[in-house]
């Protein structure tokens, strides 16, 4: 699969933030996220998941749970939107149509 | 089955967010007529109205729907579990095998959905509660063990100021030790 650019990136965060506000602030699995990116036709790796999870996490635009896991790397469990992501999202909804 | 990309799909490919801008501007309620002008304006494509109404039905209604049902399920058994005794991990575990389940094809049974549920939500009450035993436990094996030394403490103090142990010191020895049982025989005369 070839590298998504950064833009590709940022358009696969839209659409997460847009998934988890569908979901109305409920706690949503990466596998979930990785499975509705499938059905849009952006494929998304569990692990590119996860990095876009804790990117908008330290953005304040989701809240997480972690799992720690011995001798790994902890694990996101859930992430749901925050105001704050809410907030983003809207800010990236295409201008008004008039 | 593979499923055929939508014209819509297939322009996302060649303009980033393209897809994504159509999603939004249908959640906001726009017309068809304003998101074909969007088109136009913001990726430099002409998309007829036909175009984006197939993708609006095949796709973002769909989606639509199918949201709609996983959640009312979810609040479904949600509520049957009673919203207290369910964490977030676990709400977010059960959205997840719910969503699996409609991909599988299955019709949402709440009754099977709810008996698998009720299976995992009394493992945690049982994890929780054999925690709770454990904890009480502790606390009595605390409590013995200070009684223990209570009452041995006693013993010491009586040894070393020269005075005798009588049967009833070492009945209590043992009852605080063994719990009460039969009290110590006396010596053969």
């Amino acid at each position: 699969m070839r590298n998504k650019t950064l833009a590709e990136h940022d358009h696969d965060r839209t659409e997460i933030l847009r998934y988890l506000k569908e979901c109305q602030f409920m706690p949503v699995t990466p596998v979930t996220l990785v499975r509705h990116m499938d059905d849009i036709f952006h494929p998304v790796t569990d692990e590119g998941m996860e990095f876009h999870l804790r990117y908008m996490f330290e953005k304040g635009w989701v809240q997480m749970n972690v799992e720690a896991i011995a001798g790994k790397r902890p694990k996101v469990v859930w992430a749901k939107l925050t105001a704050a992501g809410l907030d983003e999202f809207n800010r990236r909804a295409p201008g008004d149509t008039d | 089955m593979r499923i055929q990309p939508t014209k819509i799909e297939q322009l996302d490919r060649q303009h980033e967010g393209l897809r994504v801008d159509v999603d939004m501007l249908l959640d906001k309620g726009a017309t068809l007529e304003e998101i074909q002008k969007l088109l136009a304006s913001k990726h430099g494509e002409q998309v007829s109205i036909n175009t984006i109404s197939n993708y609006k039905q095949r796709r973002w209604l769909v989606a639509r729907l199918r949201m709609k049902e996983l959640q009312e399920t979810f609040q479904a058994v949600k509520e049957e579990l009673g919203e207290a005794a369910v964490s977030e991990s676990t709400q977010a575990r059960l959205f997840e095998l719910l969503d699996q389940a409609m991909r599988n094809g299955a019709a949402l049974d709440p009754e099977f959905l709810l008996k698998e549920q009720r299976l995992w939500a009394q493992h945690a009450v049982n994890v929780a509660k054999i925690e709770t035993e454990k904890k009480k436990l502790e606390l009595q094996i605390e409590q013995s063990r200070k009684a223990i030394e209570e009452a041995t403490n006693e013993a010491k103090d009586k040894i070393r100021t020269g005075q005798q142990l009588t049967l009833e010191d070492i009945n209590r020895i043992r009852e605080r030790t063994f719990g009460a049982g039969e009290p110590a025989a006396r010596p053969p005369a």
